[in-house]
């Protein structure tokens, strides 16, 4: 045997074990430990509130999620609370998703790239990081006051609208930015006009992205409840039936409100409601988040 | 530089990368033999015309000998050609260049066929009866020599001018041509039993005649190189 | 007989062949002009991109466009279709005449032009969809109102690829070969008859058999369109073009036009020097 190794001795040598990697091991390890940190504190607050909401949940399910606002803990039910949600969402749905949609093809796919459409997009981008409690303050400065429509629940609707449009133009514009420009080429290239390509392609293509985007900007309205204190959402009880006209022209709640106003009540039992409110939420929000990917996923897979 | 790169002004590669190297130095090299091969013909010639004049039948033996020579290099500079136009992708002035080489080596070969000829005619004459030699022959066999020069010059100088000349001046070897003739007939006529030296005799001049021709046709391949056109040079 | 004489009998032989089994080739000369070009500049923005460029092309022809990269091939190619209109910064001076109407005008709207002027680019870009509606968009757009199952067939044999698609019309156009798919653009821009089809660099991203394909294909197309093809493949502007325009660079970084002629005369004996410098690779 030489003896200095060769140069193939050498790579032999290299390729069977410099040694024992353990930095990577130890990196992999710390991250795991971060995940399973952040996982648990979310593990723990949810089993909290779980606990905490087994009594209602157990003890009078449909009877909770029947009945009216009480003062009386053993009464009181989130029924408002679920169609105060719900028509709120479906306002902010039929208003912001169109304006915001149409705001955002227009910005991609028609304005020209000049000082003013920079400056639109980088303000739209700014609206979207404002604190939702301001929009609860010009909803109440314009809406309410200004306009004098009053604490109604279309008020509620146009406020969370407003702040969500931002977010629905931005991810709009990001979808439609994800189509690749060959595809917008070629609809051109065959004689189609702008609109036409828009339609019949870009759409078509960006739509799982946009489809998600508004899903989940939806979840955020839901979950929204500093606006929707300042602009007039009754924190308290009131009576409030009759048709669909007497339900958005007049007082109204929602679930995040509920949840704020009865977490501030002395009475102990007012707890387990609270709770039951926030796993009625939770639930709701981990339903929409999961449909949303569960569409996009359906999509992406057809082209 | 060669005259068709002064005609139209810049040179090839001047002032660029050179980005083709490796094809131009094989171009180069295939030129040269070409040269070399038109070299080895001219010994050739003039070896067998000395042999036909001074009845050496060792150095028409040589000449014989040495024609294997002209065909393996003409058989390198084909297949040398070939390889170039199949993988180099030749076009213009490149391919024009290569198919002229080619031509020109082929006829190359054919006027070594010629010396061999002539080298064989003089071990036939050597084998007879001494008869001077007409004072044609030797003329004719230098005036293939030059002519030759001229037409490897013109193919190195890439000069349609100088290939025109060469082509020109065929008409004097043809009228030398015409001479032996009458001078053969001549001889038949007065000494038949002399008529196997005057027939050796008349077809030697008629193998230079037929290398003069060939040399003219070199000459038309420059002019094709230049130009692109095949003209006839020579009617 | 001499050599000579010999050489051109031999000469004259295989032309005959040739004649017998292609139609009689129109000379560059005769044919209808298409498109007069004349002093055509480009810009982007303040750049120039190509400069003053003037030339003919007739129909049904193959003209290649070659030239060294960077020296405006494409924009000059997309100039025929108003392309370039979709870069912000684009604008031209000079005329580009389309049977005598020219392009840039006012009152031409780039949307017709694109009908009758068609294009297949660099990838092969089919549209998410199925083969069906990708060759039958073009036709729906522009407002057909026959059979539009007859339309897609016709554009799809023109294009040589119905036998291998028919019996899957609805499957995505993305899911074809990458030539299946070139064919495909092509069967997508003729399906609205077009009077021209402009090929930008259309085989660069296909393999040698399937780029060989398209140029028979082309060659079979010229019969009823007129063809332009911009390509850096020398040999297959030498192969499949009648007509080779020779585009180049100059100190200002604007490309104009150095020679124009029958690809045989450019590739046997061009004029230029820059040309057969460019042409035997002697300079990129």
């Amino acid at each position: 045997m030489s003896a200095t190794p060769s140069a193939a001795d050498l790579v032999a040598l290299r390729l069977r074990g410099g040694g024992f990697d353990w930095k990577s091991y130890v990196l992999h390890g710390a991250m795991l430990f971060a995940m399973l940190i952040a996982l648990g504190i979310l593990i723990v607050l949810l089993a909290d509130v779980a606990v905490r909401a087994l009594p209602v949940l157990t003890g009078r399910p449909i009877d909770f999620l029947t009945s009216d606002l009480s003062s009386r803990p053993a009464r009181a039910g989130i029924a408002q609370g679920l169609v105060g949600s719900l028509l709120l969402v479906l306002f902010v749905a039929v208003l912001a998703l169109p304006i915001g949609v149409g705001a955002a093809v227009y910005l991609e796919e028609y304005a020209r790239d000049t000082r003013i459409t920079r400056f639109v997009r980088t303000n739209i981008r700014n609206l979207a990081g404002v604190p939702a409690i301001v929009y609860g303050l010009l909803g109440l400065a314009v809406f309410v006051t200004l306009l004098g429509l009053g604490k109604i629940l279309i008020v509620g609707g146009l406020t969370l609208a407003i702040l969500v449009l931002p977010i629905v133009v931005i991810t709009t514009s990001e979808a439609l930015r994800a189509v690749p420009g060959s595809i917008r080429e070629a609809a051109l290239g065959v004689g189609a006009t702008r609109w036409e390509t828009v339609r019949s392609h870009v759409l078509p293509y960006a739509a799982p992205g946009i489809l998600t985007g508004t899903i989940l900007s939806l979840a955020r309205a839901f979950g929204e409840t500093a606006p929707l204190l300042m602009v007039g959402a009754v924190a308290g009880t009131f009576s409030a039936h009759g048709g669909l006209i007497e339900q958005v022209t007049g007082p109204y709640t929602a679930l995040p409100t509920i949840v704020f106003n009865w977490a501030g009540q002395p009475q102990d039992d007012f707890r387990s409601l609270t709770a039951a409110t926030i796993v009625v939420l939770v639930a709701v929000i981990l339903l929409v988040n999961g449909t949303a990917i569960v569409l996009r996923n359906r999509y992406d897979r057809r082209w | 530089m060669d005259e068709l790169s002064a005609q139209t002004g810049v040179t090839v590669g001047h002032g660029h990368d050179r980005l083709r190297p490796t094809f131009e130095q094989a171009l180069a090299d295939v030129k040269d033999n070409v040269l070399r091969l038109g070299a080895l013909v001219e010994r050739g010639v003039e070896r067998a015309a000395r042999a036909l004049v001074e009845r050496d039948v060792e150095l028409a033996d040589q000449v014989r000998w040495e024609d294997a020579e002209v065909n393996e290099l003409q058989r390198s500079i084909n297949q040398e050609i070939t390889s170039l136009i199949a993988r180099q992708g030749p076009v213009a002035r490149d391919v024009r260049e290569l198919l002229a080489l080619y031509h020109a080596a082929a006829e190359l070969e054919r006027m070594g066929d010629y010396a061999t000829s002539i080298a064989k005619l003089a071990q036939q004459l050597a084998s007879e009866p001494e008869q001077p030699i007409f004072r044609q022959i030797p003329e004719m066999e230098k005036l293939c020599r030059s002519q030759l020069r001229a037409a490897m010059r013109a193919l190195v100088d890439v000069s349609e001018q100088q290939a025109r000349d060469v082509c020109a001046g065929d008409d004097e070897l043809d009228a030398l041509y015409k001479s032996v003739y009458e001078a053969s007939i001549a001889l038949m006529e007065s000494h038949p039993d002399r008529a196997r030296q005057a027939t050796h005799m008349l077809f030697a001049a008629h193998h230079l005649e037929r290398l003069g021709d060939r040399v003219t046709n070199i000459g038309e391949d420059v002019v094709f190189l230049v130009t692109g056109q095949i003209e006839d040079l020579n009617p | 007989m001499t050599m000579t004489d010999l050489r051109q009998a031999l000469e004259v032989r295989p032309r005959m062949t040739i004649e017998a089994r292609e139609a009689e080739p129109i000379a560059v000369g005769d044919a209808q002009i298409v498109f007069d070009v004349q002093a055509f500049s480009a810009y982007y923005g303040a750049f120039r991109a190509l400069k003053e460029i003037t030339f003919q092309i007739r129909e049904h022809q193959i003209t290649a466009i070659i030239g060294p990269s960077g020296c405006g091939k494409s924009t000059l190619l997309r100039g025929f279709n108003r392309m370039n209109d979709l870069v912000q910064s684009a604008r031209s001076e000079g005329q580009v005449l389309y049977h005598g109407v020219d392009l840039y005008a006012p009152e031409v709207d780039p949307v017709e032009v694109r009908r009758r002027i068609g294009m297949v680019f660099q990838k092969p870009n089919p549209f998410p969809k199925s083969i069906y509606d990708n060759v039958a968009f073009g036709p729906r757009v522009a407002g057909f109102k026959g059979d539009m199952d007859e339309r897609v067939e016709q554009s799809l044999r023109r294009a040589a690829l119905w036998d291998e698609v028919k019996d899957k019309l609805a499957t995505p156009g993305t899911a074809l070969s990458g030539g299946q798919q070139q064919r495909l653009c092509i069967a997508r821009a003729i399906a609205v008859e077009p009077d021209v089809i402009l090929m930008d660099e259309p085989c660069s991203a296909l393999d040698p058999v399937a780029t060989l394909r398209i140029e028979e294909l082309m060659h079979e197309l010229k019969q009823n369109y007129t063809i332009v093809i911009v390509t850096h493949n020398m040999q297959q502007a030498a192969r499949a073009s009648d007509v080779t325009a020779f585009l180049t660079m100059g100190d200002d970084r604007a490309g104009y036009l150095v020679e124009l002629d029958t690809t045989d005369k450019i590739f046997t004996r061009p004029e230029h020097r820059l040309t057969e410098d460019y042409i035997t690779g002697r300079f990129g």
